[in-house]
């Protein structure tokens, strides 16, 4: 099939049907919170990650410092790292345009007292979505559980960096049996 | 906090994550192919960060003290059976959302 511009546009319409939704939930909120237009502009132009927008209001009101920002920032937008290698082959040669391509790679499914839940909503869908999409529900479990875990021992505001830590490690010693059954589920094809 | 401190917060955190974006391009885009160990990661966290964020969202959920996080638990729940059936992010959370919003400043 040959992919147009007509074709790619029909695709990304639920898309951005999600992001017009979010984006005005994002400014209603900043606007809340006292920050306007320019606001709700500038990061969206500039950091271009929605749920890391909704973050950063809560560490622009809460009066986080530099490196926390730096840090949450971090841990929140980590997985765009793993977006990136996952499109390495395929942005090989697109040229002029591939700086934009890397820039706005994004979770893609996106796809006043209350609002922020539609954050939490949005990572339920993902989660969601990625369930369904795996028989393998260790590696989902595996980072749930730590991060559980974490929370209960580090409290709120630091568990995020020993969950990350934790779940970096048990994936890293899960690696046997993880290829294990990839080698077991292609013997039984 | 002032102004600047703002600006300054929100250069930090575009910056950060522009700089997340590039990097697996600028260390892995070369010519080389990407490590075994790399490319098992890639394929495994992203399920288990997704796990990490669903946590992080409810991280200040006080299940000991009322309402015990109800509104937490039925609006989550409204989330997923409504993506389970019919898989349409928008209605997800909106649906989801629209709940909460609702046991939170009306019920309890």
């Amino acid at each position: 099939m040959k992919i147009t511009g007509k074709y790619a546009f029909r695709q990304s319409l639920p898309v951005m049907a999600g992001y017009l939704v979010l984006g005005m939930g994002f400014g209603v909120l900043l606007e809340t919170k006292g920050y306007g237009v320019f606001w709700a502009l500038a990061m969206s132009l500039f950091i271009y990650a929605g749920s890391m927008q909704y973050v950063a209001i809560d560490l622009l009101t809460g009066g986080a410092s530099l490196i926390s920002a730096a840090l949450m920032t971090l841990m929140v937008n980590a997985r765009h790292l793993f977006y990136g290698i996952s499109m390495i082959e395929r942005y090989r040669d697109t040229g002029a345009a591939k700086p934009y391509l890397i820039f706005s790679l994004t979770d893609e499914t996106y796809n006043t007292e209350g609002i922020e839940f539609a954050m939490t909503a949005l990572f339920l869908v993902v989660f969601t979505e990625q369930w369904k999409s795996t028989k393998n529900h260790i590696s989902a479990v595996t980072g749930v559980a730590a991060s559980v875990v974490c929370l209960v021992i580090f409290g709120p505001d630091r568990f995020v960096i020993p969950a990350m830590a934790a779940i970096t490690v048990l994936l890293t010693l899960m690696r046997g049996c993880f290829e294990k059954k990839e080698k077991a589920g292609q013997k039984n094809d | 906090m002032t102004e600047f401190q703002g600006i300054l917060m929100v250069a930090v955190i575009a910056g950060v994550t522009a700089f997340l974006r590039f990097i697996p391009f600028l260390v892995f885009g070369g010519k080389k192919k990407t490590p075994p160990y790399i490319t098992y990661l890639s394929g495994v966290l992203p399920y288990a960060i997704m796990g990490m964020l669903v946590v992080y969202c409810l991280k200040n959920v006080n299940l000991l003290a009322p309402p015990h996080g109800i509104c937490e638990l039925l609006g989550g729940g409204i989330v997923v059976l409504l993506h389970l059936w019919r898989r349409n992010t928008l209605l997800s959370i909106a649906g989801g959302t629209v709940i909460y919003m609702f046991l939170v400043q009306v019920v309890f």
